[in-house]
């Protein structure tokens, strides 16, 4: 009994962490339809922006802010000046945002170095319940990765400017017709996602290595959170999927080795895409 | 040469899909109240010219004119805003959001945010809707939902694309009923198979014929114009 | 033993640096050098990890290999002949190392290697070396030299200037036991190295009476380590044994710690060097074991001349390690053998290398045992003191021996 809570907590950590990493990945994608390669490279600046600034002094809460600010800035500047004479054409928003991935991982390079960096864990310590253990800031990430999740399921299903996104994504000819300003609306979703990637490589940064990989770590498995979760299904699918690939690991493990396990998932994953290729929660 | 009784003027209006030609020198104009009909056989240019008037196409030359102001180079959502409304041939609504989130929509791209009764006041059948899914209501339902949240935006001029089409015959006569009253608050541009709602909703009409103004006249007289329906007929 | 890839290398240009070696100022000085310059210098083919993951590692790698040239060079180069050294970037990639071997070989036409990583670039560098008759001198600690790895190893012209398994564990294993528990969990990045590490401490852990009670291995790049961290807490080892590499190690340190777990093991660590556990910090490493043949902090009348040397060349805060001194000691024993030999060929430095003591080392004296191409070298134990400021404090020294002389190669024949 107590390892079977042990394991669900486990999970469910992974997969708040997942989704957390694949969220402005599931926003830009799900929403706009743009395959943003440089998703990778959002979440390795959010890591570097906070390790640059607590080297510098700044409170970690602070430092992951500006992180996710300065992401979402870059994504602005990305938006405005290439992505969105290209909406219409997805094959080439798709080699814009590889080459932003190229580009910037060379000037993280420059800017920062190839050393290992390292952000010091604002959060030590760890709650212990029987032979279950908590650590203290990895559950803080997963409460804050459950909080955006339904804070952007408020936003979109709540609130005037999320109906208008939904709106928009499911028509964007229509909903100009309606005096809504597509091109604001996309500039906004991309910038969101953006900063969704930075604040997502803030937060990871102190349970991982800083190195100007870190982002790749989770690009593949992102893009798998999405695609299983399906297209579009912003918040379930989000969740859903990184329960799969993520949480679900650690059920496989149980029963045979970490490898094994790993390729059970991606197995799936695969099976998931030929059998349900909208995704698990869409039926067709 | 602006005349102080008209809101919308196309004139000389020229719009081709790449090499082919749609629409020749078009001229047309509405007044602030009333219905305009746009009649033709499929393929006359009836849908083309609707889309230039509200932006998705661009024409090739001409002027379209609006409240006194070129309106040619504004993009779709400035001339919405402006006071142009149009309810599409299809697609109108968004399948997968619930009529209540259709409407709100409607109202958060108008200028009055005064919510969506007034939609329901003119289609009532919507209010017994507003859970479901745009997606699963009739044809008709449809065609009421598309045009109670355009009339939301607060539009000056509605252009309807084919308002009666794909509804059940039960329920055309409502619509036609809401459309001669909206006719008298504000301009109303129709295009229509159905010739005599279009002629009834409409006191003046234009009759396209493969791109050109084949005929314009008040309806009364168009109704009885031996030649119309030559230009109709397939 | 590093072998990873990113994206990235698949599409940047393949950078190929040429280190124009030998000061010119040293050449003025030096009548005596004056006159050899009309010579033609001997060319190695320096093969590193300059770019992709592993530069961290690639740095000292190439540095100490260079450091040596500089040195020889000053010191009038080899027969009157100057070294020039062509760098090759390996990208961490087995595929690249192919690549470039062969440029090497024969487009530069160098008369022998130093360098690779991982042991997967070895073995990918093994044919290439067997096929062009040339050596290759390999600084990496590695599993050992087993058969059915060659040509990567077990090969007469690969020598091995790193420990392998039997230097590097096998000599603090009775301390540790002793100290902290017979129990080990043994967890490790999922390829050869850890894999053949952990049969040898099993192997010695049974002949000493204790037991392994979890065996894991993760794959390459895996951020989350909750369900291991559960399976080692529930193993109630004493020990963990730990192999993993790269951003993984960090990856699985900074969790196992931020889960209080490093108050309830005892780690040890036989990957996690200088520039490692610098990545790590303080609040992470602190209290971890970790055993090598060489650290910056080591006392003999060699480290300290050597390290200034190295930080007035590379700058005081750069880091070595096992591995940039492994190719440091390549570099001067190679000059050494082919001196020794009168010649430069691949049989001259073949020959010399044998049994060649080599007493200017920053570990002290360290010879290549001739019978199997295996370098002799001294084992450190060391914890990692808590609240370290930088190298020089960073690791506490727990036991040493001055010369550890590692079991036979597993290979066909010997010698080689």
């Amino acid at each position: 009994m107590q390892t079977a809570l042990s394991v669900l907590v486990d999970s469910m950590l992974i997969t708040f962490v997942f989704a957390l990493a694949a969220l402005g990945l599931a926003i830009i994608f799900g929403l706009m339809g743009v395959i943003n390669m440089g998703h990778g490279a959002m979440l390795t600046l959010g890591a570097y922006f906070t390790w640059f600034a607590t080297t510098k002094g700044v409170p970690f809460v602070a430092a992951v802010l500006l992180a996710a600010a300065g992401v979402g800035l870059i994504g602005l500047l990305l938006e405005h000046f290439i992505i969105r004479h290209f909406y219409d054409r997805p094959f080439e928003t798709l080699l814009l945002t590889w080459g932003f991935f190229l580009i910037s991982t060379e000037l993280i390079k420059i800017a920062f170095g190839t050393d290992l960096r390292t952000v010091t864990n604002p959060l030590p310590g760890a709650a212990h319940f029987g032979s279950f253990v908590l650590p203290a800031y990895q559950s803080v990430v997963a409460l804050i990765s459950l909080a955006l999740i339904v804070g952007l399921g408020v936003m979109l299903y709540r609130t005037g400017l999320g109906i208008k996104i939904r709106a928009l994504v499911q028509n964007a000819e229509v909903a100009s017709l309606l005096g809504l300003n597509v091109a604001r609306a996309y500039k906004l979703v991309f910038v969101a996602g953006s900063a969704a990637a930075g604040l997502a490589g803030a937060l990871i940064s102190p349970m991982l290595s800083v190195d100007p990989y870190i982002g790749n770590i989770f690009l593949v498995r992102s893009f798998f959170v999405v695609i299983v979760g399906g297209i579009g299904q912003v918040l379930g699918g989000t969740l859903v999927g990184s329960f799969l690939i993520g949480g679900s690991e650690t059920f496989f493990a149980l029963f045979s080795g970490q490898v094994v396990a790993q390729t059970i998932v991606f197995m799936l994953a695969i099976l998931v895409l030929r059998f349900r290729p909208a995704g698990v929660l869409r039926a067709q | 040469m602006s005349d102080a009784g008209t809101l919308l003027a196309v004139h000389d209006l020229c719009v081709a899909y790449g090499r082919s030609q749609v629409l020749f020198n078009v001229g047309l104009t509405a007044p602030h109240r009333g219905g305009v009909a746009v009649l033709g056989r499929n393929g006359a240019g009836k849908t083309t010219l609707m889309k230039t008037i509200i932006g998705e196409l661009r024409n090739k030359s001409g002027s379209v004119r609006f409240a006194g102001r070129e309106i040619t180079q504004l993009a779709t959502e400035q001339r919405v805003r402006l006071g142009l409304g149009y309810v599409p041939q299809e697609h109108g609504v968004f399948a997968r959001l619930s009529v209540r989130d259709n409407l709100t929509v409607g109202a958060l791209g108008g200028r009055r945010h005064d919510g969506i009764e007034r939609a329901l006041a003119i289609f009532p059948k919507l209010g017994q809707r507003l859970g479901q899914t745009a997606g699963t209501l009739s044809g008709g339902e449809r065609k009421m939902l598309a045009i109670g949240r355009a009339l939301l935006g607060e539009p000056k001029l509605l252009l309807l694309d084919e308002p009666t089409e794909g509804v059940w015959v039960g329920v055309i006569d409502e619509i036609a009923d809401r459309l001669r009253a909206l006719a008298q608050e504000i301009a109303v541009v129709i295009v229509e198979q159905h010739l005599q709602l279009a002629l009834s909703v409409a006191d003046q009409a234009y009759v396209l014929d493969r791109g050109r103004v084949a005929l314009v006249g008040p309806s009364a007289e168009i109704r009885d114009d031996p030649r119309l329906l030559q230009y109709l007929a397939p | 033993m590093k072998h990873l890839q990113s994206p990235a290398n698949k599409f940047s240009r393949r950078a190929v640096l040429r280190y124009a070696a030998a000061g010119s100022l040293a050449s003025l000085a030096a009548p005596a050098i004056v006159r050899a310059a009309g010579e033609r210098p001997i060319k190695v083919g320096l093969i590193s990890p300059l770019t992709g993951a592993w530069t961290v590692y690639g740095k000292a790698h190439s540095a100490g290999f260079l450091l040596a040239v500089d040195e020889i060079n000053a010191a009038g180069g080899v027969l009157g002949r100057k070294i020039e050294v062509v760098v090759a970037d390996s990208k961490t990639e087995p595929r690249i190392v192919v690549e470039q071997a062969n440029r090497l070989v024969r487009e530069e036409r160098v008369d022998f290697l130093a360098g690779t990583f991982s042991s997967a670039e070895r073995n990918a560098a093994g044919p290439v070396v067997t096929a062009a008759k040339k050596v290759l001198l390999y600084p990496t600690f590695y599993e050992g030299q087993e058969q059915k790895y060659y040509p990567g190893v077990c090969n007469p012209d690969i020598f091995m200037f790193g420990p392998e398994p039997t230097q590097q564990v096998w000599p603090h294993m009775e301390y540790m036991m002793k100290n902290f528990g017979k129990k080990f969990f043994m967890i490790g990045s999922d390829y050869v190295w850890p894999r053949v590490t952990n049969e040898f401490t099993k192997e010695k852990l049974k002949e000493l009476g204790g037991s392994v009670v979890g065996e894991l291995y993760i794959p390459f790049n895996t951020p989350q380590y909750d369900s291991a961290l559960r399976q080692i807490r529930e193993s109630k080892a004493n020990i963990i044994f730990h192999t993993l590499t790269g951003s993984d190690t960090v990856n699985f340190r900074k969790q196992f710690v931020a889960a209080g777990m490093n108050k309830d093991f005892t780690l040890w660590t036989v990957d996690d060097e200088e520039v490692v556990t610098s990545g790590l910090g303080p609040e992470v490493s602190a209290g971890a074991y970790v055993s090598f043949d060489y650290f910056m902090t080591i006392k003999n009348p060699n480290n300290g001349p050597f390290l200034e040397r190295f930080r007035a060349k590379f700058g005081k805060d750069a880091l070595m390690n096992t591995v940039g001194v492994a190719m440091y000691n390549a570099a001067h024993m190679a000059a050494l053998a082919l001196t020794k030999a009168g010649k430069v060929s691949t049989e001259a430095l073949r020959d010399g290398l044998r049994d060649l003591a080599f007493d200017k080392a920053p570990q002290g004296t360290v010879t290549m045992r001739g019978r199997d191409n295996q370098m002799v070298l001294p084992s450190y134990l060391m914890r990692v003191r808590s609240g370290w400021t930088g190298v020089n404090d960073m690791f506490e020294e727990i036991q040493h021996f001055d010369s550890v002389t590692p079991v036979d190669a597993r290979c066909k024949k010997l010698p080689l």
